[in-house]
């Protein structure tokens, strides 16, 4: 199947901060999932930072497989083999999950002293120092492990560091001789990796980041690779349909690269313990259903950016039974940091407009 | 490839500084995955690949009640 050729590059450059005056203007699938879920789920999420402890171990996981893809498809896409790619991808994909870092001091090269123990060698006798730092005895001050690191610890007996590697090189055992196609932009290079920054109306602008733009059957689709630890049939390809987030890939495709994008084409891998397995599903949506997703996400988008003025985000409880805030809403207001605080970690806040 | 050089190259790959592999050992790592993969026989929708592995389960079942 010949290639085609694109005209564009990524146009835009990412803003520094999704907020302006305090209110989120740039929403990708994942914040605009959210805020149709709950409001509430929103600012946990956004505001507090909050994630559950084992779900970063799944996302961890899934970014991984995907970057490892991603890179694959562009080596093959510039003259690399099939093998020499996935060996590069696997090499990769094994440094990225190494910690090279000393465990003593967690790689700062400082390790807190004994308060009692500073005050001697510093000559004070109960002065007004609390504590103090020194260089890390195990790595001598470096931040480097001197027995040169260990494997980054995943916590899933599923989502192992070599069911990683495993689920890399089945996928593309599988899928090496197929038939669909990446396409090529005007410049030459392949249309993988594209982070998008669309404007649309209100000042809003959508943000995401395609995988692959591939031919099939002699049509556009976008494509994406997921991971997931249940076993792959009806019930798992239903979630698609209608959802946000391949809805906002097909919209930004046929907006990006003017072309006929009919969907998305999902290669979802189930990671089990033992082994790991492949389906391909494919979710279609037509301008009418497009249109009417647009419509509903702008409504979506005012109603939370009205809440976040207004600093109240109400609770959605239809969207309780599954959340993984349930039993934080389910307690008191006065004891819900305590619930956080035990279940869940505090990380980055999600900018939708970090480009991958 | 003889068990015991199998279980020190998993060593190496997976317990060791992954600049101490060469690129030998990922060539040897990965045709090593891609060879079980076919034992599993369960990446693909071939026809009968599920009969397979419900005959071998049954199998072992039967051995597990001997």
């Amino acid at each position: 199947m010949a290639s085609q050729t694109l005209g564009l590059e990524n146009p835009l450059p990412a803003p520094p901060s999704p907020f302006k005056d305090g209110v989120q203007y740039a929403f990708d699938a994942t914040t605009l999932k959210l805020i149709e879920a709950c409001e509430y789920k929103y600012f946990l999420r956004t505001f507090g930072r909050w994630t559950r402890k084992d779900k970063s171990v799944h996302l961890r996981f899934g970014g991984l497989y995907a970057t490892a893809l991603e890179h694959y498809y562009k080596l093959v896409a510039n003259g690399a083999t099939s093998n020499e790619a996935l060996v590069a991808v696997v090499w990769e994909a094994l440094e990225a999950t190494w910690d090279y870092s000393c465990h003593t001091c967690k790689g700062t090269g400082q390790v807190e002293t004994d308060k009692e123990e500073a005050r001697k060698a510093l000559g004070f006798l109960g002065g007004t120092i609390d504590w103090a730092t020194t260089d890390c005895s195990t790595c001598e001050g470096s931040g480097k492990d001197p027995n040169g690191g260990a494997p980054v610890p995943f916590d899933d007996p599923a989502k192992t560091r070599e069911n990683l590697i495993r689920t890399i090189v089945w996928y593309v055992d599988q899928f090496e001789n197929e038939e669909i196609k990446v396409m090529i932009l005007a410049n030459g290079k392949p249309a993988l990796e594209y982070s998008f920054a669309l404007p649309v109306e209100n000042g809003v602008v959508f943000t995401g980041h395609i995988d692959r733009l591939v031919m099939y059957s002699d049509a556009p689709y976008v494509m994406d690779q997921k991971t997931t630890a249940q076993t792959i049939g009806p019930y798992y390809w239903n979630q698609f349909s209608p959802d946000t987030q391949m809805s906002m890939y097909t919209f930004a495709g046929k907006i990006i690269y003017d072309l006929p994008v009919k969907g998305v084409i999902i290669d979802a891998a189930e990671i089990k313990v033992g082994f790991s397995r492949f389906s391909r599903g494919f979710t279609f949506r037509s301008q009418g259903q497009l249109n009417e997703w647009y419509d509903d996400s702008m409504a979506h988008i005012e109603n939370i950016q009205r809440a976040t003025r207004k600093g109240h985000f109400p609770k959605r409880t239809t969207s309780c039974y599954l959340c993984e805030f349930r039993e934080v809403c389910d307690q008191d207001p006065s004891v819900r940091n305590n619930v956080l605080r035990g279940d869940f970690i505090q990380g980055e806040q999600w900018n939708p407009l970090k480009p991958r | 490839m003889a068990m015991s050089t199998l279980d020190d190259l998993y060593q190496k790959i997976f317990y060791k500084p992954p600049l101490e592999s060469t690129e030998a050992d990922l060539q040897a790592i990965v045709q090593d995955f891609r060879s079980k993969r076919h034992l599993f026989n369960l990446g693909d929708k071939k026809a009968g690949s599920t009969k397979k592995v419900k005959e071998g389960a049954l199998s072992l079942k039967l051995d597990l009640k001997l």
